[in-house]
């Protein structure tokens, strides 16, 4: 039994440990919000967040996952990062975007005041429509989101 | 006044014929214009797409439009909703005619029926087709026909309720007003729905238009951002079981001896089935069958693919120019003065892969009176007809429930991934879900033909005196149309479009289509023949350009000097990306496709062989606009797509073979490399044109062009790639 912590909720699942976590997540616990696309942790559309960090789980074996709070699109609060999503009418098939999404989460933690060339680098998801554009604008939308936030959380 | 519900049952038709019409419970429009719709069908609540949003009240009965005692709107979408914005402009019109409060209008896929039909422009056919950036122009009348009748009968139904002439009453945002009296559409529905249908009715007047010519957001982004949006490969059917296919790769092969001792025994492994073109291993999860499926051991039959490599298509389009091709198009006569002198130039495109980052997926479920099958499709209609023939059932047994497509781009209008999963449910008795993998995708491309086109322009006096020009490629329509179209001339014309019947002026011009015999299956991909002729017309234009002494820009002008709209679409683009910054060249291109045109500029540098694109400045004329917004996204999106191909995509063959599988080997233009795209929108009243595809067919030709600004260097085979190293 593999023993998980996904969206804060424990689960013991019976499947052989080397299973890809997408696959765990999608087939055993039924949360289809992230996606299958290359299967090779190329794309970035199966990205979670484990442990902090965006991983591509698509080539992530859920046994390295064990110990480690998981966290998918599912389980992603109200956050300033969807908000701009919407704000900039992101997707168009959508299908990457979840993955954009978990990716931006985790880079914003790390770098919460990115110039533009840093989202180039730092978020290399894959996008077949072509919203890379805003895509950007919508990242460095959701960094003055939360820097708003968190200035009005130090002053009285 | 209360009505009867009609009962959840089975399909149950009307006949296209008949006049608008409307069923107790909820309001419902079937029109008698040609495709309109009136195919009733209970919702399925196994798949719900994340985007209609239940509306409390009892399961209404609708063609297009179904409005609930709570006021929630509830359209459905006759084409797929693939990126390109349908769910929220299809929803536009309706609600524009229909004058509804926009915040209570929901979208749904609409099931897979004639009735949901429309034209395809030619010999009268039509289809439930969601291709050829025709969803919103196929449908545009129909479905303000059909909101406007809508309103039509809540208006009676009001003034009758109060006594009052419907001529003296109003709508506004969902209600019908009259004096003081006020009802909203939810009240009055189910009175509204037992009424006569207005035989005929009255369409907004453009010039009062509230919502079309607006940008609300799109209703099907806040299930796409928090996840619960439901594509193909997430479809769950009680009972399903998991599976994978492993298709041959050689185009024109079959699978030849298999071996799948190994695989049998794996856990969780239910079946292998053999299929002449695939094998299909079953399991009990996804990630079991794909184990399962590496393990199983098989032989390819190249058949006609046996020794097919680039070369010998390069050699097969070569042959085919050099024997002549038909000639699509002859006008002037050559008119060489002394000074004239000749410019030839040969260009190539190669085979592209659709790479949806969706894979291909379906689900199916055939028992002895009813088929199911769930995908993310493009062709509903052509999937009901199939899936009858495979099951042996009447039409009116097939359910097509069409999710939300990863990406279409043309490629969810092949049946395969359907096909196969239905055979498979009918092979084990039981509902299969198939996903195929990247590789497996790739393996089973319908791709973009590649291409060879040979120019000759007799240059004097200043300008372009004879173009002559010969595409040869393989034919795309020779797979789905007989063959007196396929090979006619409008076979030809659909190959050679933008190059014959452009909107340049040339005294002279003879256009030819050499059409190519090959067993490599080639498919719908986004702007079609548009994404090479673009490229090809466009930068031969430049070389005459330069060949000429003549700045490109005003030689386009010039040519242009017919055409009004096309020459303002260009020096809108041109105006709009102002002066050339600091260190970058610039490219310009115009292509019309779809009924819209688009003039792209890119400004971009060249540093050690490597382009980069820093900006892309378009302007579009697509006529009348549904959603500003929308048409900026789709040209954005069709430019960044069309960069991917003038830099990276090329599929190469071996024995008839796909060789790139993924990512790596066929990489896609990413974050790192994407430019800047902004979109500018001429204001018209004309006719709407097309806005999923028109977009990109220009890229590649602006970036090669301004390429060439920067280097000298005349790029005349795509992509790009190590070439300028």
């Amino acid at each position: 039994m593999l023993e998980l912590v996904v969206n804060g909720t424990p689960h013991a699942i019976d499947v052989a440990p080397d299973t890809p976590l997408l696959w765990v997540v999608r087939d055993h616990l039924g949360l289809t919000g992230t996606k299958f696309a290359c299967g090779m942790g190329l794309c970035g559309a199966c990205t979670m967040i484990v442990g902090g960090s965006a991983l591509r789980t698509c080539v992530l074996p859920a046994s390295a996952a064990v110990g480690q709070a998981v966290t998918t699109i599912e389980g992603l609060p109200a956050h300033p990062v969807k908000d701009a999503w919407i704000a900039e009418q992101v997707p168009q098939c959508g299908y990457c975007q979840p993955g954009q999404i978990m990716a931006t989460v985790a880079f914003l933690e790390t770098n919460p005041n990115p110039t533009e060339q840093d989202i180039r680098e730092g978020v290399t998801n894959l996008c077949r429509c072509g919203t890379y554009d805003r895509i950007r604008k919508a990242i460095l939308r959701a960094a003055q989101a939360r820097a708003a936030a968190s200035a009005s959380k130090v002053e009285p | 006044m209360s009505r009867p519900l009609v009962p959840t049952g089975p399909l149950l038709n009307i006949s296209r014929r008949d006049t608008l019409r409307a069923l107790g419970g909820g309001l419902v429009v079937a029109f008698s214009l040609p495709g309109l719709a009136s195919a009733l069908e209970p919702v399925d609540p196994t798949v719900d797409l994340g985007v209609a949003t239940p509306d409390g009240a009892p399961a209404h009965l609708n063609a297009w439009i179904r409005i609930a005692p709570n006021g929630v709107v509830t359209l459905r979408m006759p084409a797929a909703e693939m990126g390109q914005g349908v769910y929220t402009s299809l929803p536009m019109l309706l609600a524009e005619a229909l004058d509804c409060d926009w915040a209570m209008v929901r979208a749904e896929s609409a099931p897979a029926h004639p009735d949901y039909a429309r034209p395809l422009g030619f010999l009268g056919l039509e289809s439930q087709l969601t291709g050829g950036s025709w969803s919103v122009r196929g449908y545009w009348t129909p479905l303000l026909e059909a909101g406007a009748a809508a309103r039509a009968m809540l208006v009676a139904e009001a003034a009758e309720q109060w006594g009052v002439d419907p001529a003296a009453c109003t709508t506004v945002a969902g209600e019908v007003c009259h004096g003081d009296k006020r009802a909203t559409y939810g009240s009055l529905a189910a009175g509204a729905a037992g009424r006569k249908p207005p035989r005929k009715v009255s369409l907004p007047d453009p010039a009062a238009y509230t919502l079309l010519g607006t940008s609300p957001p799109r209703l099907d982004l806040p299930p796409k951002v928090d996840g619960t949006a439901v594509f193909g490969v997430d479809v769950k059917v009680e009972g399903m079981v998991h599976g994978t296919v492993v298709p041959c790769p050689h185009y024109g092969g079959k699978v030849g001896k298999v071996d799948d001792t190994g695989a049998r025994g794996m856990p969780g492994v239910l079946d292998v089935l053999v299929f002449p073109g695939e094998v299909v291993v079953l399991a009990e999860h996804f990630w079991q069958a794909k184990k399962a499926a590496d393990a199983v051991k098989i032989e390819w039959d190249p058949g006609e693919g046996k020794g097919l490599d680039d070369t010998a298509v390069e050699a097969a389009l070569v042959a085919a120019i050099a024997k002549g091709g038909s000639r699509i198009q002859r006008e002037g006569k050559a008119v060489a003065t002394a000074d004239s002198t000749m410019l030839e130039a040969t260009y190539d495109a190669p085979y592209l892969e659709h790479a949806t980052m969706e894979p291909l997926s379906a689900t199916a479920r055939v028992t002895a009176d009813r088929v199911d099958v769930w995908t993310g499709t493009q062709a509903q209609q052509m999937l009901r007809t199939l899936a009858a023939r495979l099951a042996g059932v009447p039409a009116d047994q097939v359910f097509v429930h069409t999710t939300l497509l990863g990406g279409g781009f043309g490629r969810r209008s092949e049946l395969d991934a359907p096909r196969v999963a239905l055979q498979a449910a009918m092979a084990i008795d039981r509902p299969v879900k198939l996903i195929w993998t990247r590789e497996a995708t790739f393996a089973r491309g319908a791709l973009r033909p590649a291409a060879r086109c040979q120019f000759r322009a007799t240059l004097g006096g200043g300008t372009i005196q004879r173009l002559e020009v010969t595409l040869a490629a393989q034919n795309i329509l020779a797979r789905f149309a007989p063959g007196f179209i396929a090979n006619g001339k409008m076979g030809a014309m659909v190959a050679v479009e933008g190059l014959a019947e452009g909107p340049y002026h040339f005294p002279s011009i003879e256009v030819k289509y050499a059409a190519v015999d090959l067993p490599i299956t080639v498919g719908w991909w986004r702007s079609v023949h548009g994404s090479f002729n673009g490229f090809f017309r466009e930068c031969f234009l430049d070389e005459c350009a330069h060949a000429l002494g003549r700045d490109p820009i005003e030689l386009r002008r010039e040519l242009l000097r017919d055409n009004p709209r096309h020459r303002a679409v260009l020096d809108l683009a041109v105006d709009k990306a102002g002066v050339v910054p600091a260190g970058m060249s610039r490219g310009v291109a115009l292509f019309e496709s779809f009924g819209s045109i688009v003039a792209e500029v890119a400004d971009v540098t060249v540093s050690d062989g490597a382009v980069r694109v820093h900006r892309v400045v378009a302007a579009v004329d697509c006529g009348r606009v549904v959603h500003p917004d929308t048409v900026r996204a789709q040209v954005m999106g069709g430019a960044t797509m069309g960069l991917s191909t003038a830099l990276y995509e090329r599929i190469t063959m071996k024995d008839g073979a796909a060789q790139e599988r993924n990512f790596h080997t066929y990489p896609l233009l990413g974050p790192a490399d994407a430019p800047s795209v902004d979109v500018h929108i001429v204001p018209s009243t004309e006719p709407p044109g097309g806005i999923g595809e028109p977009g990109l067919p220009p890229l590649p030709g602006a970036v090669c062009n301004a390429v060439f600004a920067a280097t000298g260097k005349r790029v005349r085979r795509l992509p790009i790639g190590e070439q300028l190293v």
